[in-house]
């Protein structure tokens, strides 16, 4: 026999991780990022490799993202992308 | 860096053929029983389209006249172990892979061995009598690949370039799991030059660390460190019985003679010891090993019998005991006592205790934890989420 816990039954709370950070780039010739703000502006060195998300196009918001990884001048690699649907920038974590 | 990779095929059925010299050129087929039902530990060569983990009425349908013989892990381990210790004396840092197959590395060692053939020699000669498969890279993933490319009993050197090197090989040589590899097969990908060509982030973003791996892999790039294997103090006494014993009196009194022999040393006064192994030899079965850890170590035979008399109660050998052998490692100056690891319904409760309080106080619960929640997504922030934390 269960007893009753006598305890409203609920849903977990779920929160996302890994959720892009709004960053502040700016782009030059071609819309590429060749500087980013992370507390101070950093110069992008190098550009290590570029790739595109189109996912999820049956919603109501698709998914459309440029992705960079960089190097900037303090020789850290960042992950950014471009939202092509609000040309916003976003800092990309993974877990 | 230079990293040698010493693979030795079907080191069991090596083993067993050692042990019983008459096994040579039959078809060997190493059951083990370990997992509940019986599935094939290694076959012999000859044994061919048989993998280890098959189930062992699929190997046995496919060569009917093989030999099968019960899988004898202690014994194979003794061997590799003997192997890895002849391997030590040639270069400070060996680290175990699998059984029969490890990595050397070879830095600094060219000006000790004189050239690369006396070197090569030596490692060798620290095989014999195996003939094994050698690579020899800048890092372990391409002298792994090398290896396997090499005829037993030969060396193979990696050309410089290496990702020219790994280009033609083979997508089931990477380190990754099976998923991952199934799923870069659907997409295509069938050797390491196939890798190689995709971008390092697309790779990230449909396998995450392994996909980024993988790409570096295919490029020759693999920055893993060897792993020396933890050299221990062991101490160890063994003893044959006049007869082949079964009664429990006579394999406690053995046990008594072997500990007292052993906190008698010199060495081991005033220590303790946190490990033990016994064994010996059992008339018509496999060798017979247990291991022992001391919740409280031991620092005398009197302190330690009454976990022995618990073990061999618990855990007796299975037939007549020929002969006994028993070491202590782990050995300590300290007498720490080790919390037990099984008390875990009293400290989930506290846990639940914990909780309560904790949700009671602050009107919601703070605690949580990751979940996979879609790993096959492309986009990162889908593949995992916190949920809430219930004990």
């Amino acid at each position: 026999m269960v007893q009753n816990p006598r305890t409203a039954a609920r849903a977990r709370r779920i929160q996302p991780v890994d959720l892009p950070a709004p960053l502040t780039v700016e782009t030059g010739a071609g819309g590429r990022p060749v500087a980013v703000t992370i507390r101070r502006r950093l110069e992008v060195v190098a550009m290590t490799t570029r790739w595109r998300i189109d996912d999820e196009w049956w919603r109501e918001r698709p998914v459309h993202r440029d992705y960079y990884d960089l190097l900037l001048e303090d020789g850290v690699t960042l992950t950014v992308f471009r939202d092509c649907l609000t040309q916003s920038w976003y800092r990309q974590r993974y877990g | 860096m230079a990293v040698a990779c010493i693979l030795i095929e079907h080191f069991a059925c090596l083993m067993e053929r050692e042990r019983a010299p008459h096994l040579a050129g039959r078809k060997l087929v190493i059951v083990s029983t370990a997992s509940g039902k019986p599935t094939v530990f290694d076959a012999s060569a000859e044994v061919t389209g048989v993998a280890a983990g098959a189930p062992v009425a699929e190997a046995l349908s496919r060569h009917p006249l093989a030999l099968q013989l019960q899988a004898d892990p202690t014994h194979y381990q003794q061997g590799f172990d003997r192997l890895l210790d002849a391997l030590d004396r040639v270069s400070p840092v060996v680290e175990p892979a699998t059984l029969g197959a490890a990595f050397v590395d070879l830095t600094g060692l060219l000006g000790l061995y004189g050239s690369r053939a006396g070197l090569f020699g030596t490692l060798q000669e620290a095989c014999r009598p195996y003939n094994p498969r050698i690579g020899v890279a800048p890092n372990k993933f391409a002298a792994a690949v090398a290896a396997q490319g090499a005829a037993p009993g030969t060396v193979a050197v990696t050309p410089p370039d290496l990702a020219a090197f790994l280009a033609p090989c083979s997508l089931m040589v990477l380190p990754v799991p099976d998923a991952v590899r199934a799923r870069m097969w659907r997409l295509g990908l069938r050797t390491l030059d196939d890798v190689a060509r995709q971008g390092i982030g697309p790779l990230q973003a449909h396998f995450g660390r392994t996909g980024r791996m993988a790409w570096e892999l295919a490029h020759g790039i693999d920055q893993r460190l060897l792993t020396p294997r933890r050299q221990q103090e062991v101490y160890s006494a063994a003893l044959t019985f006049p007869a082949p014993t079964m009664t429990m009196e006579a394999m406690l009194l053995g046990v008594e003679r072997l500990l007292l022999r052993l906190f008698n040393l010199r060495e081991l006064r005033g220590r303790y010891a946190r490990i033990a192994l016994i064994g010996g030899s059992v008339s018509r079965h496999p060798a017979w090993q247990r291991k022992l850890a001391f919740k409280e170590p031991p620092g005398s035979a009197a302190q330690a019998m009454p976990a022995f008399k618990r073990l061999l109660n618990l855990h007796p050998p299975p037939g007549p005991l020929e002969d006994l052998s028993l070491s202590l490692t782990g050995i300590t100056g300290d007498a720490g006592r080790q919390l037990n690891l099984f008390d875990d319904v009293r400290r989930s409760e506290q846990l639940r205790e914990a909780v309560q309080q904790l949700e009671t106080r602050l009107g919601h619960l703070p605690l949580y934890q990751y979940r996979d929640a879609e790993p096959w997504s492309r986009i990162p922030e889908r593949r995992r989420v916190l949920v809430e934390f219930s004990p």
